[in-house]
This record gives structure tokens, C-alpha cells and sequence, in this order.
């Protein structure tokens, strides 16, 4: 396993277990925040890279492509989006969870699902601008062939329509709101 | 483990019906009740496996202690009854004490299911996820006990349960662990063969999946709410 993919599995197992500790009626107000961003910034992905590239070049002076601009823009955005969700009252859901193991199963699954969002997100946004950040992110060519499959299955590369990652916010909205 | 075709989807049909049955059975119990069958049925298996001789030899003892009363030796001089004690057969052979232990071993399970039918209540041995997880482990235990004997059904008469036991184990079938781990690798190979043959349709099975398990999440909530929709910026983690 090559390095790239082994730092965004461990901040993957990290957000797991934020995830554990929290519970899962907690963590899932921070899945639909989560679910809502990726498909915010991936259905206006190109405009918004569009707009920062001309920010980029033309007001700070970089040379085109700028792509660490854009991947700390856009990794910027999601994170500070994700951090609001986790420490402030954005949506915070309340209800009694289910008693263990089913409980924890439940913990530990949910926050599974966000560490696969979280890292996942973050490293398509490595991927898209070609790791302008290796220093950091330990890149190195050629990407593994396990690197290489998993990429695929990044969360904004999951669906070739980014509204279909609304879906499921929607229908958990509508389940919340209609009592 | 790599086995082909239809035969997979029955093996691992098999597994899951096998898991969910010993679940099933664990939630009607109780996940008390359960849980001493569990413990009870590992430790008189553990002991008469280490143990089993001495149980032997006291039954044996027992044996001639029978033969000594019945042949009125409480009461004779010494010398009749030595000879009918001496004479007598063991009860427990080096050919029968597998079975004999085996037999003790079923019968002790068999007592544990009815005492803790008779005396845990219904209110102590609660019916959740514990009572289901002891359930498929006293199942997952059964079959690495009573798998190497049924599969004498279908072996030629001459081999034994611990030859059978012994094949199984040859390649490190037969144990707990292997029939787990076979049986997860089963259901696992099943899933990439059916994801590879979705194609084009994974996204949109995702998709559903996603939704469904979130949909799932929800309705495990009582009395599922949202608190608060707006930002206050008081950390709260």
C-alpha cells in the first residue's frame, strides 16, 4: 500500500472514531452537512474552478494552472464547512439511540461512512489537481494499482451526476421535518 | 477458499439460513439464557477434552461398585465379591470413552437449555442484540462440534468422528475459525461477482444502498428530531 493511500485511510480510521465517540444521532446531522457540501462543490466544480483559476492568475499572480490554489481552495471550503458541522449547531439531531451492540454497530458504521467522505473528498480534491501538495500528502509516481482502483471510488468520482448525492439528504430532511 | 458457480450460492444460502436460525433462536430466548448455554457447553467441552479420563475412571469406578453391591459383596467375606469386581467389565473402554464424553457433553447442554428455560425469567434474559450474537455463537460452536459427526452420514461406515474430524482438519477445516472464515469469504465472493456483473448499474445500487442505510439510521432513533437548524457558534462536540 503506497503512501498516498495510507494518509487518507488514517484520516478516514480518525474520523471514525470521532464518529464512535460521538454516536451516531450526532454524526448523522454531520452526514447530511457532509453529503450536502460534495454535492454543492462538485455540481459547481467547473464554474468555481473557472472563477478561482482568474483569481488566481490574475489578482495573486500565479502561474496557470494555478492547482495548489485551487486544491486548497476547494479543500479549504470543505473542510471549514465540515469543522462548522462538527463544532457549531448546525443541524443537531436528537433522539435516543440504539441500545448496544446494535448501538455501536450503528457508531460505528455511520462513522465509517463519514471518514469515507471526509478523506475521501479531500484526496479526489489531491487527485483532480494532480498533488500540488506532494511535500505533504507523500506522493509519489506512479500511484499504486490499489491507489489507482480506489480513486474511482472517491465520492465526488461516485456518480456521474453530482445531484445524486442530494437525494439522500432530501429524503432524510423530509423524514425529520414531517413530524 | 475458491469454489464455482451455483454451488457457492448454496453453500453460502446455507451459511446465512445456519447464522440466522441460531440468531433466531437466541432472540426468542434471551440473550441470558443464551449466554450460560454459551458458557456452559464451552467449558464442560473444554473440560471433558482435558479432563474426560478422570470422569472415565470414576464411571468406570461406579461400574464395579454396581457389580459389588449386586453380587452381595457389602456383605460377604471379601473373596466372592473381589472376584465379581475383578471380573467385571468396564463400562467406559478406550474404544467407547469419546463417545461416552461426547454423550456427557450433549447431555449437559441438553440439562443447561431446559434449566435456563425453567429458571431464568423471561424479564431477565432480555431479547435485543446480545441474545442474538450468543445465539449465532453457540451455533457457530454446535457446528465445529457436531459437523465432523454428521459428516459420517456421508462418509464410508468405517471412519470414525475423529478421523472425519482429523480430514476436516488436515487442511485446517472444522475449527470455528475456518468455518467463519470460509463462510465470510463465501458471502464476500458473492457480492464482488454480483457488483461485477451490475456494470453500469453500481452507481444508482449505491446510491439506493446509501439512501436505505440512512433511511435505516433514522428509524433506529426514538423519538428522532432535529434540535437546532441554525448556527449559534458554541462548540458543541
Amino acid at each position: 500500500m503506497g503512501p498516498i493511500e495510507l494518509l487518507f485511510i488514517t484520516i478516514g480510521l480518525i474520523v471514525t472514531l470521532i464518529g464512535l465517540a460521538r454516536g451516531y444521532v450526532k454524526e448523522l446531522g454531520n452526514t447530511v452537512i457532509i453529503l450536502a457540501v460534495i454535492f454543492l462543490l462538485t455540481f459547481f466544480q467547473e464554474e468555481l474552478t473557472s472563477i478561482m483559476t482568474k483569481v488566481g492568475t490574475d489578482i495573486l499572480g500565479l502561474s496557470a494552472p494555478p492547482n495548489g490554489f485551487l486544491s486548497l481552495f476547494f479543500s479549504g471550503v470543505f473542510i471549514a464547512i465540515v469543522f462548522t458541522s462538527y463544532a457549531g449547531k448546525t443541524l443537531d439531531f436528537q433522539g435516543t439511540p440504539m441500545p448496544p451492540p446494535g448501538g455501536w454497530l450503528l457508531n460505528l458504521t455511520v462513522g465509517l461512512l463519514n471518514g469515507y467522505l471526509i478523506a475521501g473528498t479531500l484526496w479526489y480534491y489531491q487527485d483532480t489537481f494532480q498533488y500540488p501538495l506532494r511535500n505533504i500528502t507523500g506522493y509519489q509516481e506512479p500511484l499504486s494499482a490499489r491507489a489507482q482502483a480506489m480513486i474511482n471510488y472517491l465520492p465526488p468520482n461516485l456518480f456521474e451526476n453530482p445531484v445524486y448525492w442530494i437525494i439522500p439528504v432530501a429524503v432524510l430532511l423530509i423524514l425529520f421535518v414531517r413530524k | 477458499m475458491n469454489i464455482n458457480g451455483s454451488i457457492s450460492i448454496e453453500l453460502m444460502i446455507s451459511f446465512v439460513i445456519f447464522l440466522t436460525f441460531f440468531g433466531w433462536i437466541g432472540l426468542r430466548r434471551g440473550a441470558k439464557r443464551e449466554l450460560i448455554v454459551l458458557l456452559t457447553s464451552l467449558i464442560s467441552w473444554l473440560i471433558l477434552q482435558e479432563k474426560g479420563d478422570l470422569l472415565v475412571r470414576i464411571t468406570n469406578l461406579g461400574g464395579q461398585l454396581l457389580a459389588l453391591i449386586a453380587s452381595g459383596g457389602l456383605s460377604d467375606n471379601g473373596t466372592a465379591s473381589a472376584a465379581a469386581t475383578s471380573s467385571t467389565q468396564q463400562l467406559v473402554t478406550d474404544t467407547n470413552e469419546n463417545a461416552f464424553l461426547f454423550f456427557v457433553w450433549v447431555i449437559i447442554v441438553i440439562v443447561t437449555y431446559w434449566l435456563t428455560n425453567k429458571l431464568v425469567l423471561d424479564k431477565d434474559s432480555k431479547s435485543n442484540g446480545w441474545a442474538i450474537l450468543w445465539g449465532i455463537a453457540n451455533g457457530l460452536f454446535f457446528a465445529s462440534v457436531f459437523l465432523p459427526r454428521l459428516v459420517l452420514l456421508f462418509l464410508p461406515t468405517e471412519t470414525s468422528p475423529q478421523q472425519a474430524g482429523q480430514q476436516l482438519a488436515q487442511d485446517g477445516r472444522g475449527s470455528v475459525m475456518s468455518f467463519l472464515s470460509n463462510g465470510f469469504q463465501m458471502v464476500s465472493d458473492a457480492i464482488s461477482n454480483l457488483w461485477v456483473n451490475l456494470g453500469g448499474l453500481q452507481p444508482y445500487v449505491l446510491l439506493i444502498l446509501l439512501t436505505l442505510f440512512l433511511v435505516m439510521v433514522y428509524f433506529s432513533i426514538k423519538g428522532a428530531k432535529i434540535a437546532n437548524l441554525g448556527g449559534s457558534g458554541k462548540s458543541k462536540c
